[in-house]
């Protein structure tokens, strides 16, 4: 991200090094690990929480406790999703089979002396629950991303073709040893790379319990353990001897810094003071050579100081009496591969979050609850109909209407609900009906 | 002829047609706005006061139909390209310019087959037609996707999740803006009334929301696949959870006393620039998101 910022310019003015400066002093480009943030997360849980249980008992209240039996005013058709039908042939009984028929739970009542009967229909009634689960979702997402952190284990190694590394810190019981025996990242015609791959093994206590290759979508899941493929860079294959001919080192040195935009990398000489500052750099008759300079500590100055230095070309060995009185050969290049190595108690945990998360909000948007009551008196249906704000409560209406016409009940002076949707629905579809108190 | 170029020539098809419905919607705005009660003076008696017809009903069929002929040619122009790269043809810049433009011009459709908000039709097609005329500014070459994008049925589900979302909450913007232009007392008859374009609004965004949720949960899902963590505050993934944050506050807002109404129609203005800059904010922010082909 500062990169980002610290290139940035308006009208050749460069404003990037002083914003990423002033960035970095509030401290905007860590902001997500701050104290400041974490205690705002903590906050947004615990305001979650408290509104989820002051919210719960009415919720349940509304749910639970259904009036069926409602006074003629309840069905004053000025009030919205209001009518009224002549019965006709159609009884208690048909309208309540009709209701079923539209996917309503019944319920039914009549009056002490039978002049009155009322048929209720509740559909989606529990669903609406389901905005807990919502809730419950991004607490267990916010709880996973805590658990994440508490407990969640991640390294990311460099190896080289052919080297291993632990995942643990060595001397860990049990721990994991990872061995690169081939990477591969081919280009294509246009230099791009096609693809990066690391035939991966993995050991415990010396014996191979896994072999994949491993691709940036194609991870290796070993005990609890990903194994993600998440970079690359080039390698300085070297040989060296001491001045006897003992070998010192062989094997790839990883080069994953820069100098002057050249692949760098540093090697402290196993068994000696000295340190190898190593560059690939472009020969002039083309190819790679290895620019190499030996340097040891320089305890008079504080720093370091230069031993010797020099270049070879791939296959070319420095002399020991050249360079400190080791002999470095330069074997050529190869690569290194960078992964991502986690375990993460917490991943379990932002899955099920997330389930709930999306089956809460599928749930409450796409099956809203919605009430029907029918009140037979006198050869007359009085319709009401109330429903979450979700719910395109004109359009049940008139499918509820026109269900009972078709089954007998004949057409009141009252006109049917208009057209589906807020276009006809001139009445009222629902608006405010949501925190009913029926 | 080449699925290439096919889909190059619908793609420039469906960018004419959307601006011909674009400037026929404003057109016809403009009438219904401008449009004065006619008077009638008969010789018998005073002046009387007539309702005229609809003006520019006739510009509107057109852009209703080049509105069609826009959402047909950009969806086929898509599934040419898909059919050719063999994937969702959202892998860049360009080609996920052109699919939030159909996206956008496919929820409106959807959205105005249950809502009379024709006079607002101008603000998404608008917002579609600067899309695609953007993506023209952009090089339209198929490429090979980079290693990390390489997974075809993520790549697909996850991006045309956005997709979705992000054209049906164009249509709850421009709701938005027209209830902010009309207001509660309905100050405009050439305007839908408040209550229709916050209804269209609401359910622009009940559509969009569990859409938009879903996006985000593939993207986390992919993320833990391809990087090894489900969530690592990338400035794409801060901006889209911001932004669905937003709509979750809509959500809330919309049914609380003081925040009904004007209030709620702000943060539906506020959330679609929330998803503007989150579709353009990989090209200004560095990331893992940063695959614009820029």
């Amino acid at each position: 991200m500062e990169e980002a910022w610290s290139t940035l310019s308006v009208a050749g003015i460069p404003l990037g090094p002083p914003l990423v400066a002033l960035f970095d002093a509030l401290g905007l480009f860590r902001v997500f690990t701050t104290p400041g943030f974490i205690l705002l997360l903590s906050v947004l849980v615990v305001a979650i929480i408290c509104c989820t249980i002051d919210r719960t008992p009415r919720l349940w209240h509304s749910l639970h406790h259904v009036v069926v039996e409602q006074p003629a005013g309840f069905f004053d058709p000025v009030l919205p999703e209001r009518s009224r039908l002549a019965a006709g042939p159609l009884d208690p009984d048909a309208i309540a089979a009709a209701f079923r028929a539209r996917r309503f739970s019944v319920r039914r009542a009549t009056s002490p002396d039978g002049s009155v009967a009322w048929v209720y229909g509740d559909r989606y009634q529990y669903l609406k629950l389901a905005t807990l689960l919502t809730h419950l979702g991004l607490i267990a997402f916010l709880g996973a991303g805590a658990v994440s952190a508490a407990a969640g284990f991640e390294t990311v190694v460099f190896v080289g073709v052919g080297q291993s590394a632990p995942v643990r810190p060595v001397g860990t019981p049990g721990n994991l040893l990872v061995k690169v025996l081939d990477f591969q990242a081919p280009r294509r015609a246009d230099g791009t790379f096609a693809d990066f791959r690391t035939d991966l093994a993995v050991y415990r206590d010396g014996e191979r319990i896994a072999r994949r290759t491993i691709r940036v979508n194609e991870p290796l899941e070993l005990e609890g353990y990903r194994f993600h493929q998440n970079t690359f860079g080039p390698a300085a294959d070297l040989t060296i001897r001491d001045a006897a001919g003992a070998l010192l080192w062989t094997g790839p040195v990883i080069l994953a810094g820069e100098i002057a935009g050249r692949p760098q990398g540093f090697l402290t000489i196993p068994g000696t003071a000295t340190g190898l500052l190593i560059v690939i750099d472009r020969a002039a008759e083309g190819g790679s050579r290895l620019v190499v300079q030996g340097v040891v500590d320089d305890p008079a100055t504080g720093g370091t100081r230069t031993l010797f230095q020099g270049a070879l070309a791939p296959g070319e060995e420095a002399r020991p009496e050249q360079t400190g009185g080791v002999a470095i050969r330069f074997e050529g290049t190869s690569a290194w591969t960078g992964m991502v190595i986690r375990n993460d108690p917490g991943q379990p945990i932002v899955w099920a979050a997330f389930g709930f998360l999306i089956v809460g909000l599928v749930l409450t948007f796409y099956f809203p609850r919605r009430r029907v009551w029918a009140r037979v008196e006198d050869g007359t249906i009085a319709l009401a109909l109330l429903g979450d704000r979700h719910v395109d409560l004109g359009r049940e209406h008139r499918a509820v209407s026109e269900l009972l016409l078709a089954r007998g009940a004949l057409p009141a002076a009252e006109p049917l609900p208009a057209a589906a949707g807020v276009a006809g629905a001139a009445p009222g579809n629902g608006s405010g009906t949501s925190r009913s108190r029926y | 002829m080449g699925l290439g170029p096919l889909s190059l020539y619908l793609t420039t098809i469906g960018a004419i047609a959307l601006a011909v419905a674009f400037l026929l919607a404003v057109a016809r705005t403009t009438l219904l706005a401008l449009e004065r009660p006619a008077v009638l003076v008969s010789a018998a008696g005073p002046a009387v006061t007539a309702p005229s017809a609809a003006p520019g009903r006739t510009a509107w069929a057109i852009a209703h139909a080049f509105t069609w002929v826009a959402a047909i040619t950009l969806g086929a122009g898509l599934v040419a390209r898909g059919v050719l790269v063999g994937r969702g043809p959202w892998g860049n810049m360009y080609e996920f310019s052109v699919a939030f433009a159909f996206g956008i011009v496919a929820g409106w459709l959807f959205l105005r087959r249950r809502y009379p908000i024709d006079p607002i039709a101008f603000l998404p097609l608008g917002v579609a037609l600067f899309l695609v005329g953007y993506a023209a500014t952009l090089p339209a070459t198929i490429g090979p996707l980079v290693p990390a994008l390489d997974n075809a049925p993520l790549l697909t589900i996850h991006v045309a999740m956005a997709m979705i979302a992000y054209g049906i909450f164009a249509t709850s913007f421009g709701a938005a803006v027209g209830y902010l232009i009309q207001g509660p007392e309905d100050r405009f008859s050439w305007l839908p009334s408040h209550r229709v374009l916050d209804e269209a609004a609401w359910r622009a965004v009940v559509i969009g929301f569990p859409v938009f949720a879903t996006m985000i949960i593939l993207g986390s899902w992919w993320a833990s696949i391809a990087w090894g963590r489900y969530w690592g505050w990338d400035p794409k993934e801060t901006s889209a959870l911001v932004t669905w944050l937003i709509y979750a506050v809509y959500l809330h807002a919309r049914n609380q006393r003081g925040w009904a109404g004007r209030p709620s129609a702000l943060i539906l203005v506020i959330g679609f620039g929330a998803v503007l800059f989150t579709y353009f904010g990989n090209l200004f922010f560095s990331g893992l998101h940063s695959y614009s082909g820029l």
